[in-house]
Formats: C-alpha cells, structure tokens, sequence
C-alpha cells in the first residue's frame, strides 16, 4: 500500500518518527530550510518537497545553491522590484522551484504573468481576499492557451492535466492538499487533509501513529466522500457548471468569492480547447 | 426480449409529491414467496419454449429493496432451483429510491447479475422525502450514502428526472445539478404525470416540458462529450443525426407483445400504469403462462392501435417513425380509450422542430418504416 505524504513543520518534535516516509516540510525561513533538507537527510527521509512560507518578496529572498535538486515551493508576499527579481533569475532556473503568489493581490496576478514569461514555474494561491476572476480567467487563458513560450503557471497546468469530462478534477496536489497523497501533520502530531483544517482544528486522528493505517480509518472514508455532501443542498457548488474542474476548492478557499463560478466554467473550457488543440495538431497548409 | 415488470410491493418509504403509488387507496402489499417462486416457474417454462428467447426482469415498486437483502437471495435461490438450465438467458434490472440499499445487498446484486441500478432523485426540497413528514435531508443523505457505495463496488446508476412545475424556474441549475451529481451521465428528463387535481401545481403542459427540454439542449449539445447519456436527447441525436433505431417503449410502438406487468398478488397487465388502473387485465400467473398472456387477445387492440394511428390521426406526421403515436395508457388517460395519440405528441414535436432541429441544424428525414419490427 502507498503511504501518504506527510506534510509536517520543519521543527516538528517527531521527525525522528517520520524515518522511511516521504514528507513535505513547512518552514518559515530559507535557513530552516537548509537544516531540515540536512536533518532529512541523516534521518532517512525522503523530501517531496519544502514549503517555505516567507514574508520576504522574492527579489531580495535568499535563494541558496546547496538546495539542488530539491524541489522548494516558495510561497513569497510578492515579486518584489523587478530589477532585484532579475538578479535571482540564475538560481530561480537552475533550482527546483516553484514560485507561490496569492493572487487576492492584483500585482501578483501579473507577476506570475512576468515569472512563467521567463520561464520560472509558479503557481497562484488562492489567498483569503477578494480576487479579480476576471484577471485570474486572463491568466488562465495566458497559462493554457498562450503561444508564447513561458513556465508553468499552476493550478492550471495540473488542471489541464487531470481533467476528463465525465469525472472529477483532482487538482489539489499542487497545494499538497489531494487528500489520497498528502496528510498534514502539526507540531503535536495531529492529523488533518489540510493546514486549514489544521488551524480550524479540524483533525480526523489526534495521533501520529496512524500515518500508517490512515485508509483504515472511518474519518478517512469520509473525508473521500465528503465531496458528495454539496448534494444535498441546490445551491451553491452543486449547480456550477465549472464544478467538475473546481470541486469546490475555491468556495472553500475564498470568503468573498462572486465571479468564481464563471471563472471555473470558463477554465474548464479552456482545458478542453487545449486538449482538442493538441489532438488536432494539422500541419501547415502550405506545404 | 420479453420485460417482466415485478411490482413486488406497493410499499413505499419514500412519500414523493407526484407520485401515484403513495396515493393508492388500496395497496397491495407485498409479493409472497409463493408467488415469487411462480415467476421463475413461469420463467423456465417460457424460456424453454423459445429456446432464442430471453427474458428482462425488472424489479419495481414501491420500493423493492424494501423486501430486504433475504428476499432478493431468495429470488437467486428460486432462480437456481426453477431455472437451472435457462439462467442464462435471465437479466436482471431494478428501480429503486436506493434509499433503504446497504452494503448487505451487494453480494445477491453481484450475484444476479445486477451491473447498474434505475433510480430517481430531485434537489428540489419537499418533493422527494421520507416518511410522512416527506423528510428531504434525510432522503438525500440516504440516497448519497448508497451512490458511494454502488460507486465502491462498480454498480452503475442512472437518473429519472421528474419535470415539474417546480422545475421550470431553475432548468440550468436542474440540469448542472444533475450532471454534477453523475457526472458519466444516465440521466433521463421525463415529464411529471399528473393525473388528479388535487396536485395540479406540480403538473407540466407539453408546452412547459418542451421550454423546460429548450433550455437544457444547448448546454447539452455544445458540451455534449462532457454530459454523455442524457435522455431525451441522446436518443433523438441516434434517431435523427446517427440514422439508427433505439427507442423506448413509449415510442417504440412495440410494447404489444413483449411486456408483462406482475402485481403482488400475481395478478397481471401491460405494465404498471395500466396495472394501476385496472386495464389490460391479462389473469393470474397461478392459473395462465407467460406465453399465455403475452398473446392475449386484448393485445390486439394494442397492436390495431398503431396501425389505426398510422392511417388517421397520425397519418402523413414526418416524426412518426420517432413516436408511433407515443403511449397508448397517456391516450387512455386524456381520451379513456387507447385509439388516439399521446397528447404528449405536441412536446415531441414542438421540441424537435422548435430546438433540436435549428440548433444542430439538422432535419429528420423519416426512412419510410410504418410500422415497428
């Protein structure tokens, strides 16, 4: 049976545990993340990925060779001004990573525009404010449809490459929150599908020890399950039509969210276009 | 194919706003073993006599799972033992609220063969519901626990959406609802039969059930690979567009010979309607075959009914290949005798030639087939 991927802070007191699994490590700072990739290291885990959740714009953060190949997703405030952006452009394409902006900051909507137009993947976070769908379609559009050659811009990319027409968009691995690959931990060993639910409390197994019988567990079912619940309601998510490429997640993500139900549908249409424009790849009539 | 409707009781625990069953005066129960045991008796000796021939037994209500798992392993076991060596040519389809279905229903599912189930759902509150008090948030929950279960164990589903009056406010909401829900389609948009006064705020006009269908079709038709299997506009695109024949039995016009309505009491007819209403009384399976009473002669004016149709009210109509007059109980109801067409003849037509035609651009052209295989 696959294990779950543990996504745990960097500092957790049980890391020593977590020998054998893979984890995803939440660190507030680039010199967290240095020890814990080192920590990892000499205790036997395999790192899927480290978080670094910092409040430094990404011109001036510090980004560190001795991360090779690790992938980083950097969940960074802002660009920050462009010509420091562009002194990082170096380490931004030789390091693995993926560069987070919360797009409830209309700046960040064209930063993210700007990094994937210099080849640097990122992806936008949902955030806790208002956001501009309009914008965000534009984005969208630019991510899947945009002929310019230019870097991943997610949760698009991972939308466009899950979706079928006749089943449900799996798309939250981005934000490592897929609950059939990822489990969040907390600093006591509480377990919860999402640092959401962490800090709401909303945990499905108060103990560590069932990382390794987490299937098994009645709140897991559930928790899988719990997508049909929007069904006994006719209202809200159950009657978008983009709710087969969204499942709701933005609804969850976003108080004030008007516009979002349009924004789904019309991403949804965009990831069709794109899969019928590579279907059809005809040459060119001259020749 | 013959189809088997075994209404195996009249019970129901669901009190849904339309429907007929809910509201009988005299219910009949539930069907005893006895009889039970008699279809499969039945069964062998028809399928014996026509060794080409198969038979559909469709499990219908009320609410049959509210029999309980036993009993649908004793239909296995009655089939076993009554047709050992004509099984095979025995299909099993159920309708069900699903909201009784537990996991212990599985195994005699898997069983007799049961890959997919018939149900109906509305989001619509106080339209379906339990109990007496039509309990809605009870019903949905029950009914979401048994999709995930069905969906666990590879057990198909498929939808009956009922149109009602209700629904006309909100036919996108209706349709993105329903095709969220079952999002690999089998969903079917029949119109509400309403056949007394006193629910007449629920009934639909043909006219209604086309403005209802008009606002649906294109959402359908532009997006059509991401909402497969959606009824009725699948079959009218086979019909129409693909040049095949697949029509139900209200417009097959072909349901004379081949159906046979089982009342708990053993006590047979056409189908459930007819069977509700007292027509087409064909006698008890204690005392006649399913050979027996599927010639007999009161089929004949079933069977008169389509050639009628085709030479007078029906007579130079470019859709009836599509509808052959639709079904002779809707005539029965609106005229009290079967000879005329449905009056649901108007939504059939209003539909193909008000929307379905213009927005595929498309135009029926009938083949010259009168009358049905």
């Amino acid at each position: 049976m696959r294990r779950h991927i543990v996504v745990c802070p960097g500092d957790a007191p049980y890391l020593e545990r977590l020998k054998g699994f893979t984890c995803v490590f939440t660190v507030g700072s680039v010199l967290e993340a240095d020890r814990v990739i080192t920590d990892a290291k000499q205790i036997g885990i395999n790192v899927h990925a480290v978080a670094i959740h910092s409040r430094i714009p990404l011109g001036i953060i510090e980004l560190h060779e001795e991360w090779g190949r690790t992938p980083i997703a950097l969940f960074v405030p802002a660009m920050g001004m462009f010509k420091d952006m562009v002194r990082q452009l170096g380490r931004l394409r030789t390091l693995n990573i993926r560069v987070y902006l919360a797009v409830d900051r209309e700046e960040n909507l064209k930063a993210l525009r700007i990094l994937a137009s210099l080849g640097i993947p990122c992806a936008a976070e949902f955030g806790e404010g208002r956001i501009d769908w309009d914008a965000m379609t534009d984005l969208a559009t630019h991510a899947l449809l945009g002929l310019s050659p230019h870097g991943t811009i997610e949760p698009f990319e991972e939308m466009a490459r899950q979706y079928r027409q006749t089943g449900r968009t799996e798309f939250r691995g981005v934000y490592f929150e897929d609950p059939t690959r990822f489990v969040h931990a907390d600093e006591h060993g509480k377990l919860a599908f999402s640092s959401k639910d962490l800090g709401a409390r909303y945990c499905f197994s108060e103990e560590l020890s069932n990382l390794d019988t987490l299937t098994e567990l009645p709140a897991y079912q559930q928790h899988l399950n719990a997508w049909r619940s929007v069904f006994k309601d006719f209202n809200t998510c159950s009657i978008c039509a983009g709710w087969r490429i969204c499942g709701g997640y933005v609804q969850n993500r976003v108080d004030d969210n008007p516009g979002c139900k349009a924004f789904a549908e019309e991403v949804m249409g965009l990831v069709e276009r794109r899969a019928e424009l590579r279907r059809n790849v005809e040459g060119v009539w001259q020749v | 194919m013959a189809s088997v409707i075994l209404k195996v009781t009249e019970r129901c625990n669901s009190n849904c706003y339309y429907c007929d069953v809910v509201n009988k005066q005299d219910q009949g129960g539930s069907m005893s073993l006895e009889v039970l045991e008699q279809v499969f008796i039945r069964t062998n000796e028809y399928l014996q006599s026509l060794p080409e021939e198969r038979i559909n037994l469709v499990w219908h209500g009320g609410e049959p799972l509210l029999l309980g798992p036993k009993y649908f392993n004793q239909v296995w076991e009655f089939q076993q033992e009554h047709c050992a060596a004509t099984g095979n040519r025995v299909s099993h389809s159920i309708q069900t609220n699903l909201t009784c279905f537990r996991e212990d229903f599985i195994p005699t599912f898997q069983k007799l063969g049961i890959g997919a189930v018939g149900t109906s759902y509305d989001p619509e509150p106080h339209m379906r519901g339990l109990g007496r008090e039509r309990n809605t948030i009870l019903y949905n929950a029950q009914f979401l626990r048994a999709a995930e279960i069905l969906e666990k164990n590879n057990i198909g589903w498929g939808l009956i959406y009922v149109v009602t009056k209700r629904s006309l406010a909100r036919p996108r909401d209706v349709f993105y609802f329903l095709t969220n829900l079952k999002l690999t389609g089998g969903i079917n948009f029949n119109p509400v039969l309403i056949y007394d006064k006193e629910r007449q705020d629920v009934a639909v006009s043909p006219e209604e059930y086309v403005q209802f269908l008009g606002e649906i079709f294109p959402l359908w038709w532009h997006h059509r690979s991401r909402y497969p299997d959606i009824e009725p506009f699948r079959s009218l695109v086979d019909n129409i567009i693909d040049g095949n024949t697949s029509l139900g039995c209200v417009d097959s016009g072909s349901c004379t010979f081949q159906h046979i309505n089982i009342a708990p009491d053993g006590n047979t007819s056409q189908c459930g309607r007819s069977s509700d209403w007292g027509l087409l009384s064909y006698g008890n399976i204690r005392d006649r075959s399913f050979g027996e009473i599927l010639s007999d002669s009161q089929r004949e004016e079933l069977a008169a009914r389509v050639i009628h149709l085709a030479e007078t009210e029906c007579d130079g109509c470019r859709l009836w290949e599509l509808c052959h007059g639709g079904c002779p109980l809707d005539s029965w109801s609106k005229h009290g005798e079967f000879q005329h067409k449905t009056e649901w003849c108007i939504a059939k037509r209003g539909f193909i030639e008000k929307y379905f035609e213009p927005i595929t651009g498309t135009s029926y052209k009938p083949r010259g087939v009168l009358l049905p295989c």
